[in-house]
């Protein structure tokens, strides 16, 4: 009678005991999960930087961020022009350029002279370059190199990706 | 009698010819006047190139590869289009067959090992729309003024026989061109 009781007793514990255990592993699981997630999120945030994909074709999580991954450069197109010996021309560095400076240099792409050159220029801001004053009158094929540079926190500056822009300059008399 | 008439009809026709000729040449402040009004708005376009081109290394290849893309944005005459290409990488680059692939090097910075580079962009002429153009121009993309339209690229190395850090300046040329054209209508 005793060893009845007690196999009904057990067969009563046991079940329950089971489903307890059951329900603290699936609570417990999906507490390491949400933990889990919520990690993922705070490091992405936190500067786990992803490649954009438009720059290098992939999307992986790099240990270190790098501040040039998925950045553009922006250069204004020239147009082929005639213009007077006064006239003013405005080398630009377009405001979506943020950060990178540029600097022209201007060859005659006949005679591979360096006709005009710049300093570093911020972004949103011009220079003017009067070519009446460096070139005689006459029609000239100039390259308009455009480089632009990254300055790094350290002091130095990285080269990025360079434009150049052939243009017909007519300058009148 | 009929003299008399002839002579009448002469008169009056006289003094009606001299009144038109009174009249032509009268001024008035009433009246209109045309001129021709012209005005001519050049196309204007901004390009957008990646700020640098990271190249990844397969161990299985042993060569590594990248991809980029170069995208245009701008208001075209109809007679133009805007032409973008990779021309130089740390020298001149070498057109390929066709036009849309160019080899050229990049160095290691420690070795000073010199690594052949093929550059790869198969579209590289934006075009406003509306219009085909009569010859071909191979692939093209149509622009738009509002957003930049994008065309990618990819950079790919033959074997990499030692290891080092590889490096080399990318050059764009880009510009203008004018080209025939033809109605899609």
């Amino acid at each position: 009678m005793g060893r009845n009781q007690n196999r009904r007793k057990w067969r009563k514990i046991i079940p329950a005991v089971l489903t307890a255990v059951i329900i603290i592993a699936v609570i417990t699981a999906f507490w390491l999960g949400y933990i889990k997630h919520e990690g993922t999120e705070t490091r992405s945030s936190q500067g786990g930087m992803m490649v954009d994909a438009r720059a290098t074709g992939e999307q992986r999580e790099e240990s270190a961020p790098n501040p040039l991954a998925g950045r553009s450069v922006y250069f204004s197109g020239i147009e082929d022009t005639t213009i007077g010996r006064e006239t003013v021309v405005q080398l630009d560095n377009r405001e979506e350029n943020l950060d990178f400076l540029l600097r022209y240099e201007i060859y005659d792409a006949g005679t591979g002279e360096l006709v005009f050159e710049t300093d570093l220029i911020p972004s949103g801001q011009y220079i003017e370059w009067v070519p009446g004053e460096t070139l005689g009158p006459g029609e000239y094929t100039l390259d308009f190199l455009q480089i632009p540079y990254y300055p790094e926190p350290s002091g130095g500056y990285v080269g990025l990706t360079q434009g150049s822009n052939q243009v017909t300059l007519a300058i009148l008399d | 009698m009929r003299n008399r008439i002839l002579a009448a009809l002469l008169t009056a026709a006289m003094l009606l010819q001299g009144g038109m000729t009174a009249a032509a040449q009268e001024y008035t402040t009433e009246g209109t006047a045309e001129c021709k009004i012209s005005c001519q708005v050049n196309s204007s376009y901004t390009v957008s190139i990646p700020a640098t081109v990271g190249l990844t290394y397969s161990v299985d290849a042993g060569t590594a590869t990248g991809s980029f893309q170069v995208g245009v944005k701008g208001d075209l005459l109809l007679n133009q289009m805007v032409q973008v290409e990779p021309t130089r990488l740390t020298n001149e680059l070498t057109s390929g067959i066709g036009g849309d692939f160019y080899d050229g090097t990049i160095a290691g910075e420690k070795t000073g090992t010199v690594l052949s580079v093929t550059v790869n962009m198969e579209k590289s002429r934006w075009y406003p729309g509306g219009t085909t153009p009569l010859f071909d121009m191979g692939e093209y993309v149509e622009i738009s003024a509002t957003e930049y339209v994008y065309a990618a690229g990819t950079v790919t190395t033959r074997e990499v026989k030692a290891a080092d850090t590889y490096t080399g300046t990318l050059v764009f040329t880009f510009g203008l061109e004018d080209y025939e054209k033809k109605s899609t209508l």
